[in-house]
């Protein structure tokens, strides 16, 4: 995939900035210059992607761990995502996901640093052959539904039938209910995921990329998750990350949902 | 006049774009993979990826979460606002079923659908096409293109071609979803096929491409517009481009657009872009926010280009200070990550070069209205090269400030009026009370220019001599005069 | 009585009376001065002698009675009376205007035979024989004739016209005529009458006649065939005014005739069938090139019937005359005397009851046009053809046709009068006598137009102004403005806007700024109106009027574009701000400023500055504001 990084001789030989600056602050410094191009609020992908070359430069050895949002289209995939990389919110008819997009995001786990490679996938039917491509090669997927569209909700089944297919055995899985902070509008109740979760025992959360609520969480279960497996602890607990969540979820000071 | 015949800014030997006339054969394909596969012979993803396409049974089966049919499926008809709309346009499959509709949910009055379909083939019985049909104001307007019908209804002063022309557009945007194999494959195995199913998200696209095909003058001229930049730079973002991807093999396009506007395309040798493909080009990038958020792989169809399968494409915006989207266009498949690296590489060659300020810096200067280039008695004008496919204009003006919708009207029908096909002209000057207009067609170019009122014919022809005169001293900065390959 | 079978013809209500024939009394009727002689016993008992009117007094005197009277005449100035008792010779006596004073006597030459005389002049007197004419010159205080002329001629009989001065002598039984011009103190010989090669002429069958003021002599001819008299009417009209034969009327009966002339009317009675037919000889007719035929203008009709009033013992009683009698005589021009009754009428003529009967309004039209008093009764058969639920507009126009025909050759002769002679030049030798009918425009304005003007009418109204107008324009006669007027007004409030503009665009209606004004008034019930205006306004050369009214629409580039000399820029931009419209005041600002005449106004006339201004409100982003300091 990464082919011959014999590397062009000229590819960032000087890097002015601190490669432990944390992403938020980056953020922060940016808003502080008024984008040229009046792009308000937006989040650069090459600067990150900049920081997480650097990465790669000093720790050479660091693996990629391959992470992948699935669902269908609209359960707000890219707005979770982008609330997780940028802390910000993209709201409602934000335009659906052309193909495949590419972040990369480091995160500190216990201490060390753990690369997350987050590929995030169009929902539309029409691109699924093109993501089909990616599911071998991740470590981590993200299964999002959204809890106002019950479609949304039913189609998981077919989804979990395709990663049973596609991706590896051991990939780690995550159920997300997107779009909590709904209100009223909710149609699929947290148990249903719940039980649909315990169903396929895989791990699940309620998160809203709008609130905020739970989206740090869900990519940091799964960052401790594949760094655990990947310091060989992996067959201590298979369901560490249903605990993990089980755990950091009751410490939040105000459930999403009664139950 | 005759002699400002020679002038003939903005053209060049060789361009990168097709040229184009506007209104040649839409449906012109030609199948440029083939030739680029055979010659590179890389992979053999391209076919096993069209054969995992064409298996439909083998796809995901979801459940398409349609909105539940309501049983008032005439509704639209008492509805006045839907009824009022000046132009609607509806996509259908061959045998009826509905696909797209510019206003309202296409569920809603299924029976159209079936109308539409019923005249289709009822002509068609008889080996023969309905072309249009007219009723008072309301023009109907098909184009059946194997295996859709596309219709326009339209109360706008339009003439027939414009709008097939535009159907062809929305032909071409779902082909450029699907390749046009795919599509014709799909109803050949299931001709009750639903392709809103293929199609989510597709109907934003097509929104954003009636608008802006209505608003951009680019569709009508068939041609593309170039950002303002010295020769000097255009040739060393040209040359990071290409410099930056010497390695990668079967790279077709590299194209760095800003604000709708071109600022460089780089191409394989021999192969050409059309400008309608670019300007699909330039709909996807325009109307997808999300492009902002990542870097995208995406396939993608260039229907004029090869209708019959994907290229792949890398797209991102340069850089958080510079907003201008770079998409690179392979065959290849997996070449996400190399297009990635170059694209580092081309921003940073570009960072050094100070070329991100030189475009940030045109794209940050406001483009000169006619006064401001001492040309008082003109209001705008529209100049197309021929030879390159590409236009300038100048920045809106007063009064056209407060009412743009009547300039590229007067445009569109002095474009129909040169092209009308029973009786073209070479040369229109036209006065009414609020504008004058003249439009001149040469071999080389194309020229639109709207003036005062009461400027008399003498007057126009000295203003549009002087005004070929200026548009050929800047060529070079308005145009791109090469077209630089990998 | 049905309309349709009114009599059109009518005896004189107050005939004259005089003593009807008896054993004692003879009656002499003298055409040249219309009096009838009632001679009793030869005159020993008295001669009356009565006008041709009841007002005009009766003359009575005695003369002798020598024997049974021919023929008696006074002379033209009543000063002498000439009696006619014997075939060689006349009695003359002269007439003091109650009696006879002398006595002398005038016999022909030897030889002739004394066919009748007639008196030529004042003072002469022709004596007709069987071998010519002999003309003389009375001198009554001499008691005495003077011999002036002498013409040869074989007469069998004569028939003498006393207001043409002409005689027509008749030989080889009636087959040779030949008209004879009497002037003072000369005779001469007119060209023959032509008639058929031995084709006989009874004298009862010639009447002399004088139609539209030409001298003609009508001849009553018995065809073969059944019910096929005619009348030849020969007209002396040729070079030195030779006899024409230019007309036939066909009178589709046989039998005896008799014919009368009432206002240039050829009124042929026939007794059989006691009815009377009317002639027009101005009237179109069949014709072979040089005769025209003639049918009666309308069906035949009896006279109206008349009744005398006598005074009765008790109380008056009424005779019922007869109609057609074998006793009548008649007389030109339209003389009935009745001897046996004593009665003397005068035939008339009831135009409208004729015109009722002519269904043709063309036709009738063209007869009313030559009557003396058919003005009244064109405007008003106009008027109620016109209100015909479905009038003919065909017939209308060619009615209105005939009416402008007359018009425009009346408009013509006078405009010569007035143009033609240079000055100093002798005055032309005879002014043109007007038409007998003239219809001007104010007389169909006022006679037919405006009665039509009523809400139920306006279609009407619309049709007949329209046929109007259009013959109008058809004989180059330009519409008043009344007229115009009337007919725009009309159109619209018939909202037929089309049909208005095609009036206009085809020059029915002339252009005029009156007219221009009366259209921009209408633009608001109808925007087309306007345009007319403009257009017509155009034609009439009328820029600032045009300008003017551009304005006033807020056609502000076209004003400008239609002169932009000596204008008030600030009128132009205020009107341009008024209208709400930015690109207008763009466009007007530009003009001006663009303009070598008024760019310097805009440093000089701090006024103006308002208007820069207003311009940077709506264009607050233009360039062009830098351009306006």
């Amino acid at each position: 995939m990464t082919t011959e990084d014999s590397m062009d001789d000229d590819v960032f030989e000087a890097l002015e900035d601190n490669p432990h600056l944390k992403v938020g602050e980056d953020t922060h410094q940016l808003k502080n210059t008024p984008s040229p191009t009046g792009y308000r609020d937006y989040k650069p992908p090459a600067e990150v992607l900049k920081l997480c070359e650097s990465d790669t430069i000093e720790d050479s050895n660091q693996t990629v761990h391959k992470t992948i949002l699935l669902g269908d289209s609209g359960v707000g995939k890219t707005s979770l995502l982008v609330k997780f990389d940028t802390g910000k919110f993209q709201p409602g008819n934000f335009s659906a996901t052309v193909g495949i997009g590419f972040t990369n995001k480091v995160v500190t786990v216990d201490n060390s640093r753990v690369k997350l490679q987050i590929w995030d996938t169009a929902g539309q039917e029409r691109f699924r052959s093109v993501t089909h491509a990616y599911y071998r090669d991740a470590h981590a997927l993200l299964l999002l539904y959204d809890v106002t569209n019950k479609t949304s909700y039913d189609n998981i089944r077919a989804w979990l039938g395709e990663i049973r297919e596609y991706a590896q055995d051991d990939v780690v899985i995550m159920l997300i209910g997107n779009k909590s902070d709904c209100g009223p509008d909710r149609i699929v109740r947290r148990e249903d995921g719940e039980r649909l979760a315990r169903e396929y025992n895989v791990a699940f959360m309620e998160t809203s990329a709008k609130s905020g609520l739970n989206v740090e969480l869900a990519f940091m279960a799964i960052a401790r998750e594949l760094k655990l497996r990947q310091s060989g602890q992996k067959d201590s607990n298979k369901f560490s990350v249903q605990d993990y969540v089980r755990e950091e979820t009751q410490k939040t000071p105000c459930p999403p949902c009664s139950t | 006049m005759a002699s400002n015949c020679e002038v003939e800014p903005g053209a060049a030997p060789e361009s990168a774009l097709v040229t184009t006339d506007s209104y040649e054969n839409f449906q012109q394909m030609s199948s440029s993979l083939e030739e680029i596969k055979n010659s590179n012979f890389t992979s053999s993803t391209q076919d096993e990826f069209l054969d995992n396409c064409n298996n439909i049974d083998s796809d995901l089966h979801v459940n398409c979460s349609t909105v539940s049919v309501s049983s008032q499926d005439e509704d639209y008809i008492r509805d006045e606002e839907w009824l009022g709309k000046s132009k609607h346009i509806f996509v259908l499959s061959s045998a009826g079923k509905p696909i797209y509709s510019r206003y309202g949910n296409e569920d809603r009055f299924a029976s159209y659908f079936g109308i539409m379909q019923a005249l289709v083939s009822f002509v068609q019985a008889d080996d023969d096409s309905i072309r249009s049909m007219h009723a008072g104001d309301t023009k109907f307007v098909f184009l059946f293109r194997e295996p859709l019908i596309l219709v326009a209804v339209s109360k706008t002063e339009e003439c027939t071609s414009q709008l097939t022309a535009q159907l062809n557009y929305v032909f071409n945007q779902i082909a450029s979803m699907l390749t046009l194999s795919r599509l014709v494959k799909i109803y050949e195995q299931r001709r009750n096929y639903d392709l809103r199913r293929l199609l989510t998200g597709v109907e934003r696209l097509i929104d954003h491409l009636l608008d802006f095909s209505e608003q951009e003058p680019a569709f009508t001229l068939g041609a593309v517009q170039c950002l303002p930049l010295t020769s000097s730079v255009r040739d060393a973002i040209s040359s990071a481009i290409v410099q930056s991807c010497s390695k990668i093999k079967n790279l077709v396009f590299g194209i760095l657009l800003a604000n709708n506007q071109l600022i460089t395309l780089v191409r394989m040798k021999k192969y050409c872009i059309h400008p309608h493909d670019l300007h699909l080009i330039f709909n996807l990038v325009q109307a997808s926010e999300s492009l902002k958020t990542a870097e995208i792989w995406t396939p993608l169809c260039l229907p004029r280009f090869d209708a019959s399968g994907f290229l792949y494409g890398h797209v991102s915006y340069l850089a958080e200070d510079c907003q201008a989207c770079l998409l690179l266009l392979t065959v290849e498949r997996d070449a996400f990550f190399s297009l990635s690296e170059a694209k580092q590489r081309i921003v940073e060659r570009l960072r050094r070069g100070n070329c991100l300020e030189a475009i940030n810096e045109s794209l940050n200067t406001k483009e000169e209205t006619c006064v401001d280039i001492g040309f008082p008695e003109l209001r705008h004008y529209l100049y197309k090269c021929k030879s390159t496919a590409q236009f300038h204009q100048p920045s809106m003006g007063a009064p056209y400030t407060i009412n743009c919708k009547r300039l590229l009207d007067l445009y569109r029908r002095a474009h129909y009026r040169l092209h009308c096909p029973t009786r073209p002209l070479k040369l229109l000057f036209e006065r009414t009370s609020e504008d004058a207009l003249l439009a001149w067609d040469t071999r080389g170019f194309e020229l639109y220019a709207i003036l005062e009122p009461l400027t008399d014919t003498g007057n126009a022809i000295a203003t549009v001599g002087r005004l070929l005169n200026w548009i050929k001293k800047r060529e070079d900065k308005l145009f791109q005069l090469n077209a630089p390959t990998f | 009585m049905n309309a349709s079978t009114e009599p059109y013809l009518e005896l004189s209500d107050n005939p004259v009376r005089f003593e009807a024939v008896n054993q004692v009394t003879n009656v002499f009727f003298d055409d040249s001065n219309k009096q009838v002689f009632a001679v009793r016993s030869g005159g020993a008992m008295g001669v009356v002698v009565k006008g041709s009117s009841e007002d005009i007094p009766a003359i009575n005197f005695r003369m002798d009675d020598k024997g049974p009277v021919i023929s008696i005449k006074f002379s033209l100035d009543h000063n002498v009376l000439a009696v006619q008792r014997t075939t060689t010779s006349v009695e003359f006596m002269n007439f003091n205007g109650t009696t006879i004073e002398s006595e002398y006597t005038q016999n022909c030459k030897k030889n002739s035979s004394l066919l009748g005389f007639v008196w030529a002049q004042n003072n002469e007197v022709a004596l007709i024989t069987d071998h010519g004419i002999e003309l003389y010159m009375v001198i009554p205080e001499k008691k005495a004739l003077k011999h002036l002329k002498t013409t040869s001629a074989t007469v069998q009989w004569f028939v003498w016209c006393s207001r043409n001065k002409i005689a027509l002598l008749a030989s080889s039984h009636g087959s040779h005529l030949q008209p004879i011009l009497f002037k003072p103190g000369t005779i001469s010989k007119l060209s023959k009458v032509e008639t058929e090669p031995g084709r006989m002429t009874l004298e009862r069958d010639v009447t002399l006649a004088t139609l539209y003021d030409v001298p003609a002599v009508l001849i009553l001819r018995h065809q073969s065939g059944p019910q096929t008299a005619e009348v030849h009417v020969h007209t002396l009209s040729g070079p030195g005014q030779a006899p024409v034969k230019s007309h036939v009327l066909r009178l589709n009966l046989s039998g005896r005739f008799a014919i009368n002339v009432v206002d240039d009317l050829i009124l042929v009675h026939h007794q059989a069938s006691r009815s009377s037919q009317v002639f027009d000889i101005a009237l179109p007719g069949e014709s072979d090139g040089t005769v025209t035929y003639h049918k009666a203008v309308a069906p035949a009709r009896s006279l109206k019937p008349t009744s005398l009033k006598l005074p009765g013992l008790v109380e008056p009683s009424t005779h019922k005359c007869e109609l057609y009698s074998p006793n009548w005589v008649v007389f030109q021009p339209n003389i009935v005397i009745d001897a046996k009754l004593g009665c003397l009428w005068h035939i008339k003529l009831c135009l409208p009851v004729l015109c009722s009967q002519i269904s043709d309004l063309p036709l009738c039209t063209q007869l009313t046009l030559k009557r003396t008093c058919g003005k009244d009764v064109l405007l008003k058969l106009i008027l109620e053809h016109a209100k015909l639920p479905k009038p003919s507009l065909h017939k209308l126009q060619e009615s209105s046709n005939h009416i402008n025909s007359v018009y425009r050759s009346w408009a013509e002769a006078e405009l010569q009068m007035q143009t033609a002679s240079p000055p100093g030049a002798p005055p032309p030798s005879r002014p043109p006598s007007p038409p007998r009918v003239l219809i001007n425009q104010a007389d169909i304005y006022q006679q037919v137009l405006q009665k039509l003007d009523k809400e139920d009418l306006l279609q009407n109204l619309e049709w007949t102004l329209i046929s109007y107008m259009t013959s109008l324009s058809e004989f180059g006669i330009p519409a008043e403005h009344t007229l115009n007027e009337l007919l725009i007004t009309t159109l619209v409030r018939r909202n037929k806007f089309t049909a208005l503009m095609q009036m206009l665009q085809y020059g029915v209606v002339a252009d005029s700024k009156p007219l221009a004004c009366l259209l921009l008034s209408l633009g608001n019930l109808h925007p087309a109106a306007s345009q007319l205006a403009l257009d017509m306004l155009a034609r009439l050369g009328a820029n600032e009027e045009i300008q003017e009214v551009l304005l006033d629409q807020g056609q502000l580039l076209s004003a400008l574009k239609l002169s932009q000399e000596g204008v008030s820029p600030r009128k132009f931009l205020e009107a341009a701000q008024n209208s709400g419209d930015p690109a207008l005041f763009h466009s007007t600002l530009f003009c001006f400023k663009s303009s070598a005449q008024y760019a310097h106004a805009f440093l000089k006339d701090e006024r103006l500055d308002t208007f820069i201004q207003h311009y940077k409100s709506l264009f607050p982003d233009s360039s062009n504001n830098s351009n306006s300091k």
